[in-house]
């Protein structure tokens, strides 16, 4: 068992403050979800159980023996005995434990403060003597966010680096490769440098250099982050089959719905812990209160008009489906009437099980803007040009040497659609997505905006468009304001309008009192309003958004994506790629990309619907379905 | 430490060092530009320098000195008739300097050579001498100035008697390095930029690059001990810097006919000393700046510049202000470069090299032991 008890950390002399007294308890055997948004505090306290980091304080307990970061020891030592308290006895001692936290947190009735509940006794965090981060090193796998292999290295020269490190045995190390390399799949690809492989095979083999000595704990940072659906699936399966029940697993992710095939969740936000538990625990507290209007409409008016009434704490749209949670004092009736009253023929909602995502919602507190002040901003309405789509991809083709990236893809896109691409990793996708948008120009084909073929046009047609990359392209060392500045020249905004865009932007997302402060230090979430900002300020007609969301909290997406909705209600396209099911359950149409072509198009429920059983298909396994279709035509 | 985990980390390295061309680059072509550069491009030699002469003696010998400075390629000599005749062009920038030949220079002289019994010494005053005075503006060809003309001089003299005269000054270097080919002297310099560049640079690189990549990160949560770390990344490094060496001094005394007066044990003693202090460097640097710009940044200020400025290689120590004289003596170059200039033009003088060894030594002990305290088994 792990017991991790009030660890504190700062940064930056104490102005970051990365753990903020958190206890939590880690028992053996079991996988362990370390979840929140970015900059929560689970790469801090993975790397501290892992041992490479110094808490300022706190106490990390490993079956009892605390860790020694004293740095006297830093140097291996030597193989000390552990005096190890009896097992049995301390399996026993946890269960009763943990039932009386279970009982705590059904006694706390109010779910959202179960942390709380769960006051750990004192005596838990009583040492057994000490343990040194060597010895801790003898029993631990660690992969790091980038999985730690060396790029100019094949696999083999990877696996056989990190088993002498390991000191795995010499005589079994073959047989020890082969199982792993079998269980990846990555027999055939023994000599190929690890730097020439794709990501989520890199993925694999991190994983697979992190296994190879069966560790007794297992620490794995983020290691499905940017990975599409299908690897994310094979990572967890493969985890599952090398290891045997002896192994303590610790796994951070930024993915919700990844958490909810776990053992155990631990939930952390700004440094703290939010919730600690099963996920089916969680859920328990939003078990009647997750339920779907089916069969709408006008979805994007009425998900927006939706959460302006009382008592709703999240909407959001899932094909033609609009989802929400209320909170336990408002019945679920009025909320059904007052629809009624305001859209025509809307049938009354029923209820659903909820998801993990739900239940991490409802614990933060539920979304608190309810209304997208972007309503007002964008008061211009775009009207069709006149052509079938606003913007058109027409046999469009690009080759890199012989590798053909992307081959002979046409669609189009309709003024006031959100459109979807979505693929694998290395599918052709964020190609595609280039092209469209001029910054790589294509092979064969067109790519019109407007009617205007984007390799014509000029910087002043330029300003129809709003992109919004990855890694936000923000300008670190200037202020927010000086962002902002800097972007209203870009897009050519004038200069006597200049200043009051920039201030209604700012009041817009929140960020007056951050204005002076640099985008560098912003965190996560505002650093996205902030190049959300600066995307549309100009009022673009169509908004370019590559994976606009990836490793933020909840809460911030469903913001992120109630000002996109209102935009795109006001006439906007937009074209967006996405890891994230949720987020493409938003598009009003999806290509999914494989393999350099589109394998599949319509909307989200089109999409479901050619799954082999339709009937409770996700759009995550109409995903997967789809591309071991094409695997299986043409392996 | 364990052998099979320094070992695997060295093989790694090592393979690392092999698919990497631009560690090839560095090891033997740059060498093979730089010594081009020195020995072709960049001329130290001075020649046809504008100089005025100032005769104010009228005897013989003072003819025969003008005419051995006149006929000389490297000075263009302009005959003045006065002292201050000479020193207005000086100040105008038209020459760079004044040879004076006192009275009686010839009287002397000729005293001085033939007159005198060569056990006795000579009195005060009566040693034959000439004045040279250089434009200071350039401290630099004012210290070739004097080096070249007081070395001519001597010649001279030398060519008429074995026993010396003594005159004003006689530069050493010059004295030794007597085909006055600056290639000569500049490859000590260049020997020991190849070295921090191979040394310090590459390293610096390579530790931020492990840490960019966060494989860094993956390495100190296994079980590997800080010296097997610091262990297997010094070995190979030391390994191509030996190699980058030997293959320069070869192709400086194959190509450029450098000479190598010194013994291979004395060569091996200094350098062995000086790469190792070089990689801690490195290893310090990259250990303090975690991506690999600011490495290259930060290994460009602490041993690229030093090397070119403040070891006396280019620029003469000697004739610095006296705080940035101080200054030379934290950096190791200096002492490696006076090593290498000895081994190359004089020979083994051990008192040189072991006084440089030695400083060296003390060097390494103190970064090694840095070094250990830096690199904890911690990301922060």
């Amino acid at each position: 068992m792990i017991s991790i008890d009030n660890l504190t950390k700062t940064f930056d002399g104490s102005k970051i403050v990365a753990l903020d007294g958190v206890s939590c308890k880690i028992r053996s055997n079991e996988v362990v979800g370390f979840i929140g948004p970015d900059g929560a505090g689970k790469t801090t306290l993975l790397r501290i159980v892992a041992g490479i980091l110094t808490p300022d304080s706190g106490n990390v307990l490993i079956n009892r023996q605390s860790l020694d970061f004293s740095g006297k020891d830093r140097d291996r030592i030597s193989a000390r005995p552990l005096s190890k308290p009896p097992e049995s006895d301390l399996m026993e001692e946890e269960t009763a434990h943990r039932s009386a936290a279970y009982l705590s947190v059904r006694q706390g009735d109010e779910c959202r403060h179960s942390s709380t509940g769960l006051t750990h006794q004192k005596t838990d965090y009583e040492a057994f003597g000490k343990m040194s981060i060597g010895q801790l090193q003898e029993i631990t796998s660690y992969m790091p966010q980038r999985f730690g292999l060396y790029e100019d290295l094949s696999i083999i020269e990877n696996l056989n680096l990190y088993a002498n490190l390991h000191n795995l045995d010499n005589t079994i190390k073959e047989e020890v490769f082969d199982r792993v390399l079998a269980v990846t799949k990555l027999s055939q690809f023994r000599k190929r440098l690890a730097g020439n492989l794709s990501g989520g095979m890199k993925q694999k083999l991190g994983l697979a250099c992190a296994l190879l000595k069966k560790p007794k704990i297992l620490i794995l940072d983020e290691p499905s982050v940017g990975v599409d659906p299908i690897s994310r699936k094979d990572l967890i399966a493969m985890v599952n089959s090398m290891l045997d029940e002896h192994t303590t697993v610790l796994w951070s992710t930024a993915y919700l719905d990844e958490a909810e095939e776990l053992d155990h969740v631990i939930l952390l936000n700004d440094g703290k812990v939010i919730f600690e538990g099963s996920p089916s625990e969680a859920k328990r507290c939003v078990t009647n209160r997750v339920y779907v209007f089916a069969d709408i409409q006008e979805k994007r008016r009425f998900s927006a008009e939706l959460m302006k009434e009382d008592g709703i704490m999240d909407s959001i749209i899932h094909g033609n489906k609009v989802r929400f949670i209320k909170d336990q004092d408002t019945a679920v009736e009025s909320i059904s009437k007052n629809m009624g009253r305001k859209f025509d023929g809307v049938r009354s909602p029923y209820n659903i099980d909820p998801a993990f995502e739900d239940a991490c919602i409802d614990m933060l507190g539920g979304i608190v803007e309810k209304r997208s002040p972007l309503e007002e901003y964008f008061n211009t309405t775009f009207y069709d040009s006149g052509e079938d789509g606003i913007v058109n991809a027409i046999h469009l083709t690009k080759k890199f040497g012989r590798f053909v990236a992307v081959d002979d893809i046409s669609f189009s896109i309709k003024r006031g659609q959100i459109f979807g691409l979505l693929g694998p990793n290395g599918s052709g996708k964020s190609t595609t997505f280039r092209m469209l948008c001029g910054l790589l120009k294509q092979t064969a084909g067109t790519a019109r905006i407007a009617g205007i073929d984007i390799s014509d046009i000029n910087s002043d047609a330029k300003v129809m468009i709003g992109y919004m990359a990855q890694k936000f392209s923000l300008y670190p060392i200037l202020s927010v304001r000086q962002n902002l500045e800097f972007f209203s020249g870009a897009y050519r905004i004038r200069s006597q309008e200049k200043k009051g865009v920039i201030n209604q932007m700012l009041e817009i997302f929140h960020l007056t009192n951050y204005q002076n402060m640099n985008a560098a230090v912003l965190s996560l979430g505002y650093k996205q309003r902030l190049s959300l900002a600066c995307a549309i300020m100009h009022r673009p007609r169509v908004l370019f958004l590559d994976e606009p969301t990836s490793g933020v909290d909840p809460i911030t997406r469903r913001e992120f994506w109630m000002h996109i909705n209102t935009m795109v209600h006001h006439g906007m396209s937009v074209i967006v790629t996405t890891h994230f099911m949720d987020e493409a359950e938003n598009c009003d149409e999806i290509a999914l990309i494989y393999k350099g072509k589109i394998r599949a198009s319509g909307t989200p429920d089109d999409l479901k619907d050619r799954c082999r059983n339709s009937e409770t298909a996700t759009l995550e396994q109409a995903f997967i379905e789809i591309i071991q279709d094409v695997d299986e035509a043409s392996p | 430490m364990k052998l099979t985990i320094v070992k695997a980390l060295i093989s790694k390295e090592v393979k690392q060092i092999k698919r990497d061309a631009s560690s090839v680059l560095v090891a033997f072509i740059l060498p093979m530009i730089v010594l081009l550069i020195f020995g072709y491009g960049v001329s130290f030699n001075i020649e046809n320098i504008k100089m005025e002469l100032v005769n104010l003696d009228s005897g013989t010998m003072s003819n025969k000195i003008t005419d051995l400075y006149a006929s000389s390629k490297y000075f263009n000599i302009n005959k003045a008739a006065t002292t201050e005749d000479a020193q207005e062009r000086v100040e105008s920038g038209e020459s760079q300097g004044i040879i004076i030949i006192p009275e009686h220079f010839s009287k002397k002289f000729i005293h001085g050579l033939y007159g005198m019994q060569t056990n006795q010494r000579p009195i005060r005053g009566s040693l034959p001498e000439i004045q040279i005075i250089s434009d200071g503006t350039d401290p630099n060809t004012a210290a070739y100035i004097e080096a070249y003309a007081s070395g001519m001089f001597y010649q001279y003299c030398a060519s008429l008697n074995k026993t010396k005269p003594q005159i004003l000054s006689v530069n050493n270097r010059l004295w030794f390095n007597s085909t006055t080919e600056s290639i000569n002297f500049l490859m000590s310099g260049a020997l020991t930029m190849i070295l921090s560049i191979v040394g310090t640079f590459l390293t610096a690189l390579v530790v931020a690059k492990e840490w960019e990549r966060g494989t860094m990160e993956a390495l100190i949560a296994t079980p590997v001990s800080i010296w097997e770390i610091i262990i297997s990344k010094i070995v190979p490094y030391f390994v191509l810097c030996i190699f980058s060496l030997v293959f320069s001094l070869l192709y400086g005394i194959l190509v450029f006919n450098v000479p190598f007066q010194g013994s291979i044990l004395a060569l091996t003693l200094v350098a062995t000393v000086f790469i190792t202090v070089s990689i801690l460097i490195g290893l310090i640097i990259s250990t303090t700046a975690k991506d690999q710009f600011v490495a290259s940044m930060g290994a460009m200020v602490v041993t690229f510049l030093p090397t070119f400025m403040l070891s006396g290689f280019v620029f003469e120590i000697k004739s610095m202000p006296l705080w940035l004289q101080c200054l030379t003596v934290i950096f190791p170059a200096k002492y490696f470069v006076s090593s290498i200039r000895t081994l190359c033009l004089v020979g083994d003088v051990w008192s040189i090299i072991l006084e440089n060894t030695a400083i060296l030594s003390a060097m390494a002990v103190f970064l090694m032991y840095s070094l250990k305290k830096k690199l904890r088994k911690n990301i922060e």
